[in-house]
């Protein structure tokens, strides 16, 4: 049975009632696993109180959203916030940035503003830099929730062509709900029916609903336990005189 | 305690080691004394057979002199013993 996972709910950190409504709905509409968005200075033990006060039956994912205009301020931020969060995503605003974020290993998911179609860049060169690091591209859904007509057919042609890259590349695709308001939740059966507006399977939704999110967080948690030493290496019994 | 960052600048040979993963299924949990490595490869004798393992694709567990037991991805350990010293682990992710 597929453990669904929504790596990105964005709620106001400082509204508790809010961030509660959103877990609880997540776990009503059969989420497993979610990521709440943090900004690049959250303290480590706001995420750990919030990881107390949360249902258990839900496993709340550490995220960083990190948003640069340079790729310098990009390098310092993920130098910063690499060990201390499971899953770091980057909003890229410019091609420079993209880039970076993408040969990038410690970059797990790259995004891109929707409301701006050409700062959107995710094209074959960018393609091929993710699909030498673990990168993988983040579609948001709530824009195909909110947005008008008028904007909303750009971007699915946009997306259409994004995912026909992706495919063609071999990068992975996880779909999250961007959301942060309880009644703009979908179940993630709706997500897989909204993903085929722009030519993606049901199983590759599926995919990108449990699977490669999924894949993710067990990496990236492997990794920051005591047992990671080096990439490709771990211990897996101490000896005696450790 | 020993700093376990070098283990993979160390030489392999002499040390114990089980094969986890392998696209080959016939090597999976094999184990051995390594007795001899290239660039590509290792042998490990079982005591019955010496076998040459291509590191590429597999995961071996190595048992190092203190007791300790790394989980080591063979792709990491390509590359000729005397060329593995020099290298410098750049990457901590």
């Amino acid at each position: 049975m597929r453990k669904f996972v929504d790596l990105h709910l964005a709620p106001k950190l400082k509204d508790e009632n809010q961030v509660r409504q959103l877990i609880v709905r997540a776990i009503e509409l059969d989420y497993r696993r979610i990521g709440i968005s943090a900004p690049p200075g959250t303290n480590k033990r706001y995420i750990r109180k919030l990881r107390e006060d949360a249902d258990l039956n839900v496993d709340l994912v550490s995220r960083v959203d990190i948003t640069c205009t340079t790729p310098k301020s990009l390098l310092k931020a993920l130098r910063q916030v690499r060990r201390r969060f499971e899953v770091v995503a980057v909003t890229c605003l410019t091609k420079s940035v993209a880039r970076q974020a993408a040969k990038d290993h410690r970059v797990d998911l790259v995004n891109f503003p929707y409301t701006d179609l050409k700062r959107r860049f995710f094209d074959k060169a960018e393609a091929e830099l993710a699909s030498g690091s673990y990168c993988a591209l983040e579609l948001d859904m709530n824009p195909l929730l909110t947005l008008p007509a008028n904007r909303l057919v750009p971007l699915l042609r946009t997306l259409r062509q994004e995912v026909r890259i992706a495919e063609k590349f071999d990068v992975k695709i996880v779909l999250s709900s961007g959301v942060n308001d309880v009644s703009l939740m979908r179940h993630p059966y709706d997500y897989v029916s909204l993903a085929r507006l722009f030519d993606l399977d049901k199983e590759s939704a599926l995919d990108s609903l449990s699977e490669i999110p999924n894949s993710i967080i067990e990496r990236n948690r492997r990794k920051l336990s005591p047992d990671y030493v080096a990439p490709g290496v771990f211990v897996v019994r101490r000896g005696g005189d450790g | 305690m020993r700093c376990l960052n070098t283990v993979l600048q160390d030489i392999l040979v002499g040390k114990k080691a089980v094969i986890v993963k392998s696209r080959n299924p016939s090597y999976l949990n094999l184990s051995g004394t390594i007795i001899d490595e290239t660039k590509e490869t290792i042998t490990i004798d079982d005591g019955v057979k010496r076998r040459m393992i291509i590191k590429r694709g597999t995961t071996f567990h190595i048992t190092l002199h203190d007791g300790t037991v790394l989980e080591i991805d063979g792709n990491m350990l390509v590359g000729r013993p005397e060329d593995r010293i020099k290298r410098r682990l750049r990457r901590r992710w």
